[in-house]
């Protein structure tokens, strides 16, 4: 796709997705994602999704290429402004996302009281809603020891979707799997685009039902050359 | 999204711990490095002695093969000189007289002679007549003489003499037909002119193998006159080369220079009957040593040889007796050189077996030695592990002692108690549970997490869930096990709470007093082994502290004694009415004051509700199925579809449930039974409970007629509601707010076919009905509340 870097919330331009777990081939990402639009990624391998993620995040840094959010080549950023930027990104992970010295509800939405000055009533009030929509009551309260998976799965999508963050990253295998939350997906990642947040949600097979209901702008594969676009039969 | 940071751990432990693996290792591979010196440098040792010995015992052999070449050189010269010596005194004595003329001379000559001359066997003497004197040694120790007399035709007369030299018989032999001037040793001697050495071959009288050395006599015209010769038996010969001991299996040959046997250790090589034959060759005896010594003299020569035959090497040592026979004969020693030098290696392989043997016992004894080492130092780590984690746990106690009598606060003495309890039993997790008045509950006092260096509170477990767990607790006794999941008695625990943790190993003590379950300790995860001494006495210790600490909190002070004794005949009465049990006080408690602090937000103090509220109403809403689901029409409805034939199922039923209030709208139907008085809460929550579980049944057999899955969820909830009248005749109550919305939010949220509960239902109805937990959630309508899944009656 024709490169428009800046229209783009996110913008991987020659991006090079090296070591990777079961291909030796270094894969070449580009890729353009303006104000919202919905993007379906397949990557079969969990590694590689990893990677993805990390580098979308500005958590890791490309080999060759440039990584831009809203504009802003992640590299060109200290840490710490890194930091700062992230808060206007939602992750959908499962991977270390809850802390053990804080209960779910905490880590849900300490990042809302950390970066943005927003009442914490009014945040729980947002984070209700959300968890409803996922199925979920209210907010767990116990810690992740003690909170049942599937409610851990519905928290994580609470914790991504809360705010309005300008781009969501969803990459859950826990996701991948479940049907129950495929309709709930599909309306957050609708209501998140009407809001104008781009979403990019990178699963390990298109045809799951979870990504069924989604309706991407963009779906593509990843392979060894690279982001390959396909067409989603429905 | 931040992936696990990468665990810190401080150098300079670690360095310490790598020092001492390096010193500990060391120490241990000190007496197998030791071994293995000194087998490297005995079996050095013995390679060089051996070859040093081997280089020694070739030297000597040499020597000693060249001394018995010498020996034999000299033996065959003592062998063959005399019986020349005698050939030329004979010749002398007979002066080139005919035989006739000198034979009585010569008989008596050649008797003496003989008798001095072992070498020497028989005596000829023959002129060119053809006369011929014959002496030989008989059977009997004496001679025969044979005369061959050719003066008047030819007669041949044998006298034989007795060891006396006695005449014993006179015998002629007209048969003879014996001519010497046609053997060999006589011709040989008139052809060469000088003395004559025959080869081998076989004697006429005799008929015995041997040699002849002849010595012609010719007259000034050098005509031949006499020829004197002597037999020399090669059985003597062969009987002195037979004799001859070198090595263990060495011979000693005598050969000609076309390699026929002159002799052999062996006389039984010629065969006696055949005159003609001829000796054998060396490669013709059917030995192959000497056929392969055979083909190296024929090609190197005579010396001193070494021939690699297969395994063996065979020395062989040839050198020619020309002289002393003036024929090309050679004296031929074949010798194994294992003979010489195998005592080398024999004792080498003996001293290097014997050193070897000595080296396992020194190593066996070292082995032994250095595990008797390793196993003493086990047991003092063991033994100052034991002790320090004895007096960890001595120290622990004391310290909890002190805090119990401190009367700190309960909280901090409780983080105290785990936190001390779990760096004493090397714990990952120290949890103090307190049961609860109904003996239902075990809820978590404290909880220290040494991992993250943290406590938690809170999380209940229930009897319904783990009812093994509270049996075996109600026995009184310590839970001991390493593999959770296969106790039967910690596997519902394990289930529900230790695996999502990755700990399987448990040690649960019961907080008893005056016989009384109080609670329960549970160390999780603690350190087996050595450091597990002394665990169970202080874990029990423990307990006893812990339930004296539980006693004291739950007794009032002597201060509020009094108050609250005037508080409790002031409620007595109230408190017969109110049967309410005293969770359900605090969950009921809780929420009214959420939802005070709620509507003090929007300014409307509590008492604006009383007019419109009702407290404590049973509410329950079932969810019913999405539409698209139920709109087609099953056979046995007739032309209804099936959400209408699913609403005048569940009519009937909640017609005859009891409870006072039903509405549907849209796809919910919502429930309720209430009072204005409180007196009866536990009956409407019992009705609306029962009547949850009969629509739930009811709508699982419409999906086992229809042969359909109807996507429908309950729940009930228990609290305040708002109450509007809507319409005046008859006038009709709408209920909303409050428990209604709670209910249909549990109700949106639970798992297909199943009830989900509220706390307040579940502390309300618990007695009554089996739940299952379902997780704590953050409400904003009721604040932190536990939800529970409705599974049937008790």
């Amino acid at each position: 796709m024709a490169a428009r870097p800046g229209r783009s919330v996110l913008s991987l331009q020659g991006v090079a997705l090296a070591d990777r777990q079961f291909s030796a081939h270094t894969a070449r990402l580009d890729l353009e994602l303006p104000r919202g639009e919905v993007a379906l990624v397949q990557v079969e391998d969990e590694h590689d999704a990893a990677m993805l993620v990390d580098l979308c995040l500005g958590l890791a840094d490309p080999g060759a290429g440039q990584v831009r959010f809203l504009g802003v080549d992640w590299t060109t950023r200290t840490p710490r402004e890194r930091f700062h930027r992230r808060r206007r990104i939602g992750a959908v992970v499962q991977t270390d996302v809850w802390p053990s010295h804080m209960t779910v509800l905490e880590s849900v939405l300490v990042a809302r009281a950390y970066h943005f000055d927003q009442p914490q009533a009014e945040a729980i009030v947002d984070a209700t809603e959300l968890a409803r929509l996922f199925g979920l009551p209210g907010l767990p309260v116990g810690r992740r020891e003690t909170t049942p998976m599937r409610a851990l799965v519905r928290a994580a999508c609470v914790r991504g979707f809360l705010g309005s963050p300008d781009l969501i990253v969803v990459q859950d295998q826990v996701l991948d799997q479940s049907s129950e939350l495929a309709v709930p997906m599909a309306q957050a990642i609708s209501a998140a685009c009407d809001r104008g947040a781009t979403v990019l949600w990178i699963t390990a097979s298109l045809a799951t039902q979870a990504a069924q209901f989604v309706q991407p702008n963009h779906a593509f594969r990843l392979g060894d050359h690279g982001l390959m676009g396909v067409r989603r039969s429905r | 999204m931040a992936r696990s940071p990468a665990a810190t751990t401080p150098a300079a432990p670690s360095a310490t711990r790598t020092g001492s693996r390096l010193r500990t290792t060391l120490r241990h591979s000190l007496p197998v490095l030791g071994v293995i010196v000194v087998v490297v440098l005995v079996a050095a040792i013995a390679y060089v002695v051996y070859d040093a010995n081997r280089k020694g015992a070739r030297t000597l052999s040499n020597d000693l093969i060249t001394a018995i070449d010498r020996r034999v050189g000299a033996q065959l010269r003592n062998y063959l000189t005399p019986p020349q010596q005698f050939l030329t005194l004979a010749d002398a004595a007979a002066a080139g007289r005919n035989v006739i003329d000198a034979a009585p001379e010569m008989e008596r000559f050649a008797r003496h002679a003989i008798v001095n001359i072992p070498s020497v066997s028989a005596f000829s003497y023959a002129d060119a007549q053809g006369n011929y004197l014959f002496v030989v040694r008989n059977d009997k120790g004496g001679f025969d003489t044979k005369t061959i007399d050719r003066r008047e035709g030819r007669r041949v007369t044998w006298e034989r003499r007795d060891g006396a030299n006695k005449t014993i018989a006179i015998e002629e032999d007209p048969g003879d037909t014996f001519d010497p001037r046609t053997r060999p040793w006589y011709q040989g001697a008139e052809s060469a002119r000088k003395m004559f050495w025959t080869d081998a071959y076989l004697f006429y009288t005799l008929r015995k193998p041997g040699l002849t050395v002849a010595l012609p006599h010719f007259d000034s015209d050098g005509k031949l006159q006499t020829v004197i010769a002597v037999d020399i038996e090669i059985a003597t010969l062969c009987a002195y080369l037979e004799q001859l001991s070198i090595g263990n299996r060495g011979r000693a040959l005598i050969v000609d220079g076309a390699g026929r046997i002159i002799a052999y250790p062996d006389d039984k090589w010629l065969p006696a009957s055949d005159p003609e034959a001829k000796a054998p060759r060396l490669d013709e005896v059917g030995d192959p040593v000497l056929t392969r010594a055979y083909d190296l003299l024929r090609v190197e020569g005579y010396g001193r040889k070494v021939l690699d035959f297969g395994h063996e090497r065979i020395i062989v040592s040839s050198g020619p007796v020309r002289r002393l026979t003036d024929r090309d004969w050679v004296v031929l020693i074949v010798v194994p050189e294992t003979d010489f030098v195998g005592f080398v290696a024999d004792s080498g392989i003996t001293a290097l077996v014997m050193s070897i043997g000595v080296v396992l016992i020194v190593a066996a004894l070292t082995g032994l030695l250095a595990w008797r080492n390793v196993q003493a130092e086990r047991r003092a780590a063991a033994a100052t592990t034991r002790q320090q984690a004895l007096e960890t746990r001595t120290q622990t106690f004391i310290d909890l002692a002190h805090d119990a009598v401190a009367a700190d606060a309960e909280e901090a003495g409780l983080a105290r108690a785990t936190e001390s309890a779990a760096t004493a039993c090397a714990a990952k997790r120290v949890a103090i549970w307190r049961l609860s008045r109904d003996g239902r509950t075990l809820t978590c006092e404290d909880c220290f997490d040494r991992t993250v260096n943290d406590h938690t509170t809170g999380l209940a477990l229930h009897r319904d869930e783990m009812p093994n767990l509270f049996a075996a607790l109600g026995e009184g006794k310590a839970i001991d096990t390493a593999e959770a999941d296969r106790d039967r008695r910690t596997s519902e625990l394990f289930a529900s709470y230790l695996q999502p943790l990755e700990i399987s190993s448990v040690y649960i003590t019961p907080i008893v007093m005056a016989g009384r379950l109080m609670g329960m300790m549970s160390i999780e995860d603690p350190q087996r082994g050595d450091r597990e001494a002394g665990l169970a006495t202080f874990c029990d210790a423990l307990s006893i502290l812990l339930a004296l600490r539980f006693t004291a909190a739950a007794a009032p002070t002597p201060g509020a004694l009094q108050a609250t004794v005037v508080a409790a005949a002031a409620a007595a009465a109230a408190a017969q009415d109110e049967a309410a049990p005293a969770e359900a006080q605090d969950s009921f408690a809780q929420r009214r004051t959420r939802l005070e602090r709620t509507l003090l937000a929007h300014n409307a103090p509590m008492e604006s509700l009383i007019e419109s509220a009702i407290d404590r109403a049973a509410v329950g809403v079932i969810k019913l199925p999405n539409w698209t689901t139920v709109a087609q029409r099953p056979s046995d409805t007739g032309q209804r579809t099936a959400m209408d034939a699913i609403v005048q199922e569940l009519r009937r039923a909640i017609e005859t449930s009891g409870v006072c209030y039903a509405a549907l709208l849209d796809d919910q139907i919502v429930l309720a039974a209430f009072l204005r008085d409180r007196r009866s809460v536990e009956g409407h929550a019992m009705c609306v409970a029962t009547a949850m579980l009969e629509l739930r049944d009811r709508l699982i057999e419409l999906e086992d007629r229809w042969g359909t899955s109807l996507d429908f969820r309950l729940a009930i909830d228990i609290g305040t509601v708002m109450a509007s009248t809507v319409g005046t005749d008859p006038p009709n109550r709408n209920l909303w707010g409050g428990a209604v919305g709670i209910a249909k939010v549990l109700a949106g949220t639970t798992a297909r076919r199943t009830i989900a509960a509220s706390e307040t239902a579940y502390d309300l109805l618990s007695t009554q009905f089996l739940f299952r937990p379902r997780g704590s959630y953050f409400l904003p309508e009721t604040g932190n509340m536990r939800t529970f899944v409705m599974i049937g009656r008790i």
